[in-house]
């Protein structure tokens, strides 16, 4: 047992284990290796030896020898490999069976069986068929071979490509063996191993070989798979994280690993290659498999690394000393293959292009992405759906409800885009001006977010409706929808008691988007009447499966997982399609790509879908005239660009390094995005595009002010955050001042408290999108073209400090200025851009409570409450709260709060939720029945609240699966800050952020858990891990 | 130009009342023969059809046939201004996008007019096939009116069954149950409330009690209404009005009723 026992023993007890340092016999030998438990079973993973004898240093009392042999292997000038070798498995037993591993003599062995089997990943696993061809492709030579038979007993089967660098050497239903390289060349990249057809999954394996097929590709846009394995690099490389233990940590094997391969990216069997994935096959051989293998190149990278994990090292650390060890012994495999030295030049350029890469947008999205684009660029799966219309007809609304009925059973991401991909397809090709009312449907919205247009119908008169189109009794539909839960159900199977005198006109796409429309627009005293005349209206011509839709849609919950970067890429897809159908010629992975990439870009910085698909329908293709025609335009509010949470100062430095950058003080207000219109206007735009001109009449007078009296008024757009002030203490006051204004109607007679806008950045100014600028540019532009108003109207403070105790004294000011801490931000390059839309890195939010805290407050919807005693007899004890999940478009249920509640709050909340009770959960709530509340609540408000830490719990099902497979997160000493009236549910914060901040709470805090986990709490500052 | 008058504005205010609550909008096709109306609800359950032949107004003139949409809601409302046996002159000049309701006492003392706004509604005019119907119940419109409000309290739909010992309304509902059963009689005393069944074949259907209750609002217009019945196929429910014309409602059937069926 080499690994830091106490640090195992801790995380172990709080259910955190996820790697542990593990001497392990294979195949009779011992071997050092890594023990992790991802999301779905069972790893090892280790450095095979070399062919000569191994270093005999292991063994748990073998610590001195151990250390010996690695400090001798730190010197060892041969030239290290990063391949490594692991065995996967969700089964233990059938694991030490298969491979002859032995995981005994670690103490972790009785809790790992404890941990109960995890069925759906054995499920997914069982249908992967096990690779049985091309024997040996992806093992570079004879000799490696031998050494893999040696070494688990049977001769290496075949092997797939998986995103880059997986190369899946045996499978089995329970057992796979996985060699990981690093990431190919984009050059060697072009020779991809094919295994033939073994009829699986199609759409994944079609993903799978077009994926390696838009490699050849010289793109400036980088393909996924290489985003992917480099920002693991990037992780392990960067100074500030990349401590000792984040080097041993190293993530290149962690969690984004076997994501990928539960995502059905690697080991699942891929087809024959097609014609669109012709490019595989070009270089199938032989010879290709020693530069496949490719270790060559990588070498300065990993000297690189070693040299810097050899400078930080103690020597006298055995401990460290052997992680480090096993780093190394990974990093010399293959050291003995070719490697053409002229190609070391290229590490520095792919270095750089790692960083741009994930500076451009969500890694996670690119992440998942992986192999998307390919899988879009292949054309069977137009046929998913076939048109059942005339050229020139109005698309019958079947064709849509059909497919969202098959959507609505899909779940893998891939899948799911090119079914919509299909739908847009056909649409496009056939009945163009049907389009835009067909993308509203699937997104289930009717006109741009400003426009603040809902359908608001409520279930009391849908139900009427629905009782009234179908000759249902209302009780009868009221049960029902108690019962099954969902309108869209009860809608189907209410059609059929009673017969109507003529047949109804089918539905088509385009009068079901109208009569929406007009129920959304529908006002006056007879409003509710007029409402529910036209929902009867829809609901009786709806036949089969287009009720359930519908009543979803004005449910305002379609349930098929749509996100709109989904239909971004679909439509696109189908556009590239069509425009590859019209031309005759096949679609590659990178025209998808490109495609997918305009169109974001165009429709977060014009978020009117009606001006994207007209621009589109006219240009018929997608290429750069699109964002000529859908730019930033004032009056057009675009969604801000917000930032991520950091936890410590070192992180900030770490992730800037190298860079120009700049702190602002973070208010604690509402954001604002005022819009200065040619025609002199001002509008005020909420942070969800909602137009708030009329709540902020002072905020206008102020701008007007702030932008000088000049006789016309320039067009801009401006970012701020509103703060409540007090002019006579020149002092900003808390974030609930501005919440007590009322949102509309509000003149300024009767203000009450002063508001000051605080500016911080521009993204339009004189006709121009100043958004692709840098941030010094925009910020230059900023001060030059506005003036500060005396409490009315201020650039943000900020300081352009680039030391730790710079910004640690700076966030103290900050704090002292009533403000909630810090954004830093980069001055120059490719980060300092504006992303609208986008929680990117390119701003760090670092709050005051940081310290002990996950590093941001979350965003929590009450779903449910429990009976207070003592004190709280009477009323609400405490709250049980959910996150959201855009993808099953559930809240799940995550912590139960009781602290942080004032008396008089808690006799608030009590009477304001009285109304928001309900006898049964909503069908879009997830709760286990251990933590089931006393009182279900409608979800409407979003509170947020602080917390310690997050842990992995068995009783609440946030992001369920992310992280454990059946287990989900829950948040330790909740505590209410205050309720977000700015925010809807659905803003909450997502399952997805949840995951990724318990993760981050590893990466970067394993070193300093030691301590601050153990009993003692520690008062260290945080930053002092960045001191050491 | 197109010109009507009614001898009395009850007619007019009685026939709106019968049609108001079932449609919303609908057009008055007016012809040289008379005027017509055709509608269905929203849900397309029923289907109303009026027919007021020329014959039966005072005056009557078409020059072109004309289709006025009119909301029947706004129609009623001018209505309720006018008395009951005030004549009704209703007219439209050629081109125009207003019918004009002339309101005028028996005495002529006293004239109102109102101007009423026309839609463009768009409906087909559905062909109803004249079939033979299993069986056919003619009884005092009164009576059809209070089997159908006395059932209603019991539940929302009503199965008609027509055989020889006569016909059968059932109800079935949460709290209990309750059936009303009509016999032939010849109503030698008072032949207007004579009950005549004719039954071709033995008939049984349901129908939302929620429909026949509107359609009853037209039982002011005629003291006997008519009941047709066939299998599979709408129930027409019509109230004749002399020799002015009919009223009359069609009612597509319920199928599979969880309310009766168990």
């Amino acid at each position: 047992m080499t690994c830091n026992w106490q640090l195992a023993h801790v995380l172990w007890r709080q259910e955190h284990l996820r790697s542990m340092k593990v001497i392990c016999t294979v195949a009779k030998k011992e071997l050092s290796a890594t023990f992790k438990r991802p999301s779905n079973g069972y790893e090892l993973s280790f450095a095979l030896p070399r062919p000569r004898p191994p270093q005999k240093h292991c063994g748990p009392t073998a610590r001195r020898t151990a250390a010996a042999a690695s400090r001798r292997e730190v010197s060892c000038p041969t030239t290290p490999s990063r391949c490594r070798w692991s065995v996967r498995t969700h089964n233990l037993s059938a694991w030490n069976a298969r491979t002859g591993t032995d995981l005994s003599g670690a103490a972790v062995v009785p809790s790992l069986q404890a941990a109960s089997q995890p069925a759906l990943v054995s499920a997914r696993l069982a249908r992967c068929a096990p690779a049985t061809c091309n024997a040996g492709h992806g093992i570079s030579s004879r000799r490696e071979r031998r050494r893999v038979s040696d070494f688990f007993g049977y001769i290496p089967l075949g092997s797939f490509e998986g995103p880059g660098r997986l190369l899946t050497i045996f499978e089995s239903a329970e057992v796979s063996l996985v060699k990981e390289m690093p990431p190919l060349h984009r050059k060697q990249s072009r020779r991809v191993v094919c295994v033939a057809d073994t009829s699986s999954d199609d759409s994944s394996s079609s993903a799978m070989a077009s994926e390696a097929s838009k490699f050849p590709g010289p793109d400036k846009f980088q393909n996924a798979a290489l985003t992917r394995t480099s920002e693991n690099e990037l992780d392990a490389n960067q100074p500030g994280t990349g401590t000792l233990d984040s080097v041993e940590e190293t993530p290149v094997y962690g969690a984004p690993t076997t994501d990928a391969s539960s995502d059905g990216l690697s080991p699942r069997t891929p087809r024959k290659p097609s014609g669109t994935s012709s490019s595989l096959d070009r270089e199938e051989g032989d010879a290709g498999g020693s530069e496949l293998f490719g270790t060559g190149r990588l070498r300065p990278t990993a000297s690189e690394q070693v040299a810097e994990v050899k400078s930080d090292v103690s020597p006298a650390d055995a401990d460290s000393n052997h992680r480090l060890a096993s780093t190394l012994q990974t990093a010399q495999l293959g050291s003995s293959e070719a490697k053409p030295p002229k190609k070391r030049a290229r590490k520095g350029e792919r270095a750089k292009r790692t960083l741009s890469t994930k500076a451009n947008g969500d890694s996670d999205d690119e992440d998942r992405q992986t192999g998307l684009y390919g899988a879009l660029a292949a054309d069977d799966y137009l046929k998913l759906f076939e048109p059942c219309w005339e050229p020139g007809q109005p698309v019958p609304y079947s064709f849509l409800a059909n497919a969202f009925e098959t959507m609505a059973g899909t779940s893998g991401r891939i899948d799911l885009t090119r079914q919509l991909a299909c739908v847009l397809f056909h649409v496009l090709n056939r009945t163009p001006v049907d389009l835009l009312p067909t993308i509203y449907l699937v997104i289930n919205r009717l006109a741009p977010a400003h426009e603040g247009l809902e359908i608001g119908v409520g279930d009391a008169l849908l139900l009427q409706a629905l009782a009234d189109a179908t000759g249902r009794s209302l009780s009868k539909l009221r049960e029902d929808y108690h019962r099954t839960g969902d309108l869209g159900d009860v809608a189907v199977h209410s059609r059929t008691t009673q017969r109507t005198m003529f047949a109804v006109p089918r539905l088509t796409i385009r009068n079901v988007y109208n009569e929406l429309l007009a129920i959304a627009r529908a006002s006056g005293k007879a409003m509710q009447e007029e409402k529910r005349r036209r929902i009867q209206k829809l609901l009786v011509a709806a036949k089969n499966n287009e009720a359930k839709f519908i009543a979803r849609a004005l449910q305002g919950r379609l349930r098929i997982r749509l996100a709109e970067k989904t239909v971004i890429l679909a439509l696109a897809a189908a556009f590239v399609q069509n425009a590859a159908a019209s031309r005759g010629t096949h679609p590659d992975a990178a025209r998808v790509e490109r495609a997918a990439h305009l169109l974001r870009t165009s429709s977060n910085e014009c978020p009117s879908w009606n001006m994207i698909t007209e621009a589109l329908l006219e240009l018929q293709d997608i290429d750069e005239r699109l964002l000529e025609r859908c730019h930033l335009t004032p009056g057009l509010p675009v969604m801000p660009m917000l930032a991520k949470p950091s936890r410590s100062i070192a992180e900030v430095l770490t992730r800037f390094e190298g860079m120009r950058f700049t702190c602002e003080y973070k208010y604690d207000g509402e954001r604002a995005q005022i819009h200065g219109l040619a025609d002199g206007s001002i509008r005020i735009y909420s942070r969800n595009a909602e137009d708030h001109t009329r709540k902020y009449p002072d905020v206008m007078e102020q701008i007007l002010q702030a932008v000088g009296s000049s006789s016309d008024q320039p067009s801009f757009i401006l970012d701020s955050e509103v703060v409540a002030f007090d002019r006579d203490a020149q002092r900003i006051l808390p974030f609930q001042y501005i919440q007590q204004r009322a949102r509309k109607h509000v003149s300024l007679d009767d203000l009450k408290t002063n508001v000051l806008i605080v500016a911080f950045d521009i993204l339009y100014w004189r006709g121009e999108p100043l958004t692709r600028k840098p941030l010094a540019e925009r910020r230059a532009i900023l001060r030059d073209a506005f003036q500060e108003v005396p409490g009315g109207f201020r650039f943000a403070t900020r300081r352009d400090v680039s030391d730790l105790d710079g910004i640690q004294k700076f966030m103290e000011e900050a704090v002292r200025d009533s403000c909630e801490g810090l954004m830093v931000k980069a001055l120059e390059g490719p980060l300092s851009t504006y992303e609208p839309a986008n929680r990117t890195q390119h701003w760090l939010k670092l709050k005051k409570d940081y310290l002990r805290t996950i590093g941001d407050t979350l965003d929590l919807v009450p779903i449910g409450a429990y009976y207070g005693r003592g004190k709280r007899t009477g009323w609400f004890g405490s709250f049980l709260l959910a996150c959201y999940n855009p993808e099953t478009e559930q809240f799940e249920a995550v912590t139960r709060v009781g602290t942080g509640f004032s008396e008089e709050q808690m006799a608030q909340l009590h009477s304001e939720y009285a109304q928001y009770v309900l006898d049964s959960p909503r069908p879009y709530v997830a709760c286990s029945e251990s933590v089931k509340p006393d009182i279900w609540l409608d979800p409407r408000q979003v509170w947020e609240v602080q917390c310690a830490d997050l842990s992995i719990s068995p009783a609440y099902v946030a992001a369920c699966g992310y992280i454990a497979p059946d287990k989900g997160i829950s948040v330790r000493f909740p505590r209410l800050l205050r309720i977000r009236s700015d925010k809807r549910p659905e803003d909450a914060t997502t399952s997805a952020q949840l995951a990724e901040m318990y993760r981050n709470q590893f990466r970067s805090t394993e070193s300093s858990s030691e301590s601050s986990s153990s009993a003692a709490p520690s008062d260290e500052e945080p930053e002092r891990n960045a001191d050491d | 130009m197109f010109e009507a008058r009614f001898p009395e504005a009850l007619l007019l205010k009685k026939i709106l009342e019968a049609i108001k609550d079932l449609v919303q909008d609908a057009n008055f096709e007016c012809t040289e023969s008379g005027i017509t109306l055709q509608a269905m609800d929203n849900a397309h359950v029923s289907l109303v059809t009026l027919l007021l032949r020329g014959e039966g107004f005072d005056l009557y003139r078409v020059d072109k046939p004309e289709s006025l949409g009119i909301n029947l809601n706004s129609m009623s409302k001018i209505m309720r201004c006018a008395a009951n046996n005030d004549t009704v002159t209703v007219d439209k000049l050629e081109g125009a996008d207003t019918v004009r309701f002339l309101f005028e006492s028996p005495n002529a003392d006293r004239m109102s007019e109102f101007h009423l706004k026309l839609m463009d509604i768009d409906s087909e005019t559905l062909e109803i096939p004249e079939s033979m119907y299993h069986a056919e119940i003619e009884l005092p419109s009164a009576e059809l009116r209070r089997i159908v409000s006395d059932l209603s309290t019991m539940g929302d739909s009503v199965r008609i069954s027509v055989s020889k010992e006569g016909v059968r309304f059932t109800v079935r509902g949460d709290e209990g149950s309750g059936s009303v059963i009509l016999r032939q009689s010849t109503g030698v005393d008072k032949p207007e409330e004579a009950i005549h069944i004719v039954m071709n074949e033995p008939v049984e259907q349901s129908f939302a009690l929620k429909y026949l209750n509107l359609f009853c609002k037209a039982a002011p217009l005629s003291a006997r209404a008519q009941i047709k019945l066939s299998k599979d196929a709408p129930l027409l429910v019509n109230f004749s009005m002399n020799n002015i014309g009919y009223l009359a409602y069609y009612l597509a059937p319920k199928i599979g009723d969880e309310d009766i069926e168990e």
